[in-house]
């Protein structure tokens, strides 16, 4: 699958580069997109639409004669479509030449790090890299090292510890109405971006040490004061990919209103659609697009009254406590099994807000998920911890920060970031990187 | 590339002495190279600390046919008393809180180390509950398949300060609750019994895997016996007011349709209406667990209620 899908594009690339004939050079675009997303329809989406379509027809009265077919999803299928969709693309704007190195071209495609689940990278900020001759540099190493440690602390500390409690509620919603819902429901946002962006920096420290720069792919996001800022720093490599080549093509913001909030929300139902082929992914998207085109339309009228309401000190804190509260709401739908278990989470989380007080009622509430109070603290204690290290990251790098420290304080926080990956991370059940599936 | 290479080693340094240091203090057993412990200080405090682990390392090394498997409830049945009146060694894999599915774990786990012919399962009706569930004896397994997982383990790290404070100076850890008498058995009547009680699902899966423990019994030829251990009956009478008591009752019907032997002790009897009888309302006396065994073993069970 891969190598076929590179070869296309590579060759197809190549004959884009060839040609000044603008016809030409469309219906070779076309194969492109037709081969790569036609694959990634077929492994991806086939039996959800059959599904899909069988559900609806039912429903009308009449008996469906679909089958679906026994397929297994390709590893990073939707990472690599993307990444070599945009070498095309870019060729066929003019934005890059195409390459004549087959090896440098096969091994932007296939680079290990970030192969199954991103940075999704471009031609022209990758494929040059491979060009030039490599030598070791200290510095990038060193940090690449430090982004290593980061992703393995977001990821086996922080991620796997809370995925115990995510999965027993979301795999069971009726068990635990309430207060576990609300709680799973923050602890997943602390998941998926400890699991995601874990998973980013080990892959873009892994190329550092291997002397490859490797694009960013989170900045901070649960920081933002806005939906359309999280944007800018949730998972960058996809949403800008998404406003480079489905965005500013549909018009972007150079049109009306109108066509504005239709671009926005197409935009960000297909992203949802991306993640998989599931209809909590579609209202995902769905929801966010609408987010983003109520901020648009609300913005005048909120700023005005955050100022008018709010002390001068609390300015930030709200609009990033309400977004941060916005963007859980999304992943309600993001991470329940279906439709139905999302509106239930939804419908079911605050049932017992009278109860938050009582400690006996709420630790019989939570029993059966394989969590104790003590993991609950060590958990805020490590989250306590990663926002101290990203609140240090926002004006520079945080191992740059921590190298001001003396030396033996640098390798005492080392040896115990170490410590606690080893010791906290052991035990802890193995969980997949969740973006693995996608 | 060099700067590289040495800064790594100096930051996996500290590591190598920890594994060392492990090795040496060896707080539950596992490698059995070093007696820079005493094994008496080991069992009383890395044994206190992590009984699950302590006895699952010892059962690997000195496997029985004949055990015991349960909580702190079944812990307290005297093994001295029930060698003497059997003739057979009898070792211990109970465990603090222990859950029904761990129970069964520990079941097939010590099987495979040595073929099982005696097991005695402690069981009461807050077990057999969908939200009883915990899942340490998988840990357990990987920490005795995988030494690294041993030597960086927070129960080891813990055990390892603890089994040196004792051997230092001389303090083990305690297992008495910080309260007395009568407000620790106020606590369990009303905090213990809301948490065990409060929650309640029909645990399907439990149940097969009940009936599946009790079919592998009979094929491999296993006197498998559950005993269902007393209670004081003022936490019993709990289940009326969270309204559980069907379901108790229909817990003791399936015990009953089990081929093993099931000899019921928690009903209203001679035991449980007397508060002498327990250190706290779960957890009987010494001197009852004599009486338990003695009514077993000997064949003559008299305040027990044999549910099959």
């Amino acid at each position: 699958m891969l190598i076929g899908s590179s070869l296309i594009d590579y060759v197809i690339g190549s004959m884009i580069g060839r040609t000044e004939d603008k016809k030409k050079r469309k219906a070779l675009l076309l194969v492109s997109l037709i081969s790569n997303l036609g694959t990634l329809f077929f492994f991806k989406y086939f039996n959800f639409f059959i599904d899909s379509f069988s559900s609806l027809i039912t429903a009308l009265g009449f008996i469906p004669h679909l089958t679906t077919l026994n397929i297994i999803l390709p590893v990073g299928i939707s990472f690599y479509t993307f990444q070599t969709l945009s070498y095309t693309i870019d060729i066929y704007k003019g934005k890059i030449q195409p390459s004549n190195d087959v090896v440098a071209f096969f091994t932007f495609v296939t680079f290990f790090p970030q192969l199954v689940a991103g940075p999704i990278e471009r031609a022209s900020h990758l494929l040059p890299q491979f060009y030039k001759k490599r030598e070791f540099d200290y510095e990038f190493a060193s940090s690449g090292s430090k982004m290593i440690l980061l992703g393995f602390f977001k990821k086996m500390v922080i991620a796997d510890k809370v995925a115990v409690l995510v999965n027993a509620v979301y795999n069971n919603p009726s068990d635990y109405v309430g207060a576990p819902m609300v709680m799973a429901t923050v602890m997943f946002a602390f998941q998926i971006y400890c699991d995601f962006s874990g998973y980013s920096d080990i892959a873009i420290g892994t190329g550092r040490i291997l002397g490859f720069d490797l694009m960013t792919n989170f900045k901070r996001p649960y920081y933002s004061k806005s939906i359309s800022e999280f944007w800018t720093r949730w998972h960058i490599s996809l949403s800008t990919w998404f406003k480079d080549y489905i965005y500013i093509p549909l018009g972007g913001n150079r049109v009306n209103q109108k066509r504005w909030a239709f671009n926005i929300f197409i935009t960000f139902l297909i992203s949802g659609l991306w993640h998989g082929a599931n209809w909590t992914f579609i209202v995902w998207g769905a929801y966010h697009g609408v987010l983003l085109v109520f901020e648009r339309y609300t913005k005048s009228v909120s700023d005005g009254w955050l100022n008018l309401l709010i002390p001068k000190f609390l300015v930030k804190l709200v609009p990033a406590l309400v977004t941060f509260s916005l963007v859980c709401v999304g992943w309600i739908f993001f991470r329940a099994n279906s439709i139905q278990d999302a509106t239930f989470v939804l419908t079911h989380m605050f049932s017992d807000v009278g109860d938050y007080l009582d400690p006996v009622k709420m630790a019989v509430k939570f029993r059966g998920m394989g969590w104790t109070p003590t993991d609950l603290i060590k958990v805020f204690i490590f989250i306590l911890m990663l926002e101290i290290i990203q609140w240090i990251d926002r004006k520079r790098f945080w191992g740059d920060s921590i190298r001001k420290l003396p030396r033996y304080l640098q390798w005492f926080f080392y040896v115990l970031l170490l410590t606690i990956i080893i010791f906290f991370g052991i035990e802890n059940s193995v969980e997949n990187f969740i973006y693995f599936q996608f | 590339m060099i700067r590289f290479l040495k800064n790594s080693l100096i930051l996996s340094a500290p590591f190598v002495f920890w594994v060392i240091f492990v090795v040496v203090i060896d707080p539950f057993n596992y490698f059995g190279f070093s007696n820079a412990i005493s094994g008496e200080v080991k069992e009383q405090n890395s044994g206190r600390l992590n009984t699950l682990l302590y006895r699952t390392i010892s059962f690997k090394r000195y496997p029985t046919a004949n055990i015991l498997i349960g909580d702190s409830r079944t812990d307290l049945l005297p093994v001295s008393e029930l060698e003497r009146i059997t003739g057979k060694h009898f070792g211990k894999l109970t465990n603090n809180a222990a859950k029904l599915n761990e129970i069964f774990e520990l079941f097939y786990f010590a099987n495979s180390y040595h073929k099982l012919e005696t097991v005695v399962i402690g069981i009461n009706f807050n077990m057999f509950n969908e939200y009883g569930y915990a899942d340490r004896v998988k840990d357990i397994k990987e920490i005795i398949s995988f030494p690294p997982r041993y030597v960086f383990s927070t129960s080891v790290a813990e055990a390892c300060y603890f089994v040196l404070r004792a051997q230092i100076i001389g303090k083990d850890i305690s297992d008495v609750p910080p309260m007395t008498r009568e407000e620790f058995w106020k606590w369990n009547i009303e905090e213990k019994a809301t948490h065990w009680y409060g929650k309640y699902k029909y645990p399907n899966e439990l149940y097969a895997q009940m009936r599946k423990l009790d079919d592998f019994a009979i094929r491999n030829d296993i006197n498998l016996i559950f005993i269902v251990v007393p209670h004081h009956r003022e936490f019993h009478d709990r289940l009326i007011e969270f309204g559980l008591l069907n379901e108790e009752l229909k817990f003791k019907e399936y015990l009953s349709s089990l081929n093993a032997k099931v000899i019921d002790y928690d009903f209203e009897n001679e035991i449980t209406i007397d508060k002498e009888n327990f250190t706290d309302p779960v957890h009987y006396q010494e001197s009852i667990g004599r009486l338990m065994v003695n009514e077993i073993w000997g064949n003559k069970i008299l305040i027990g209620k044999p549910l099959n």
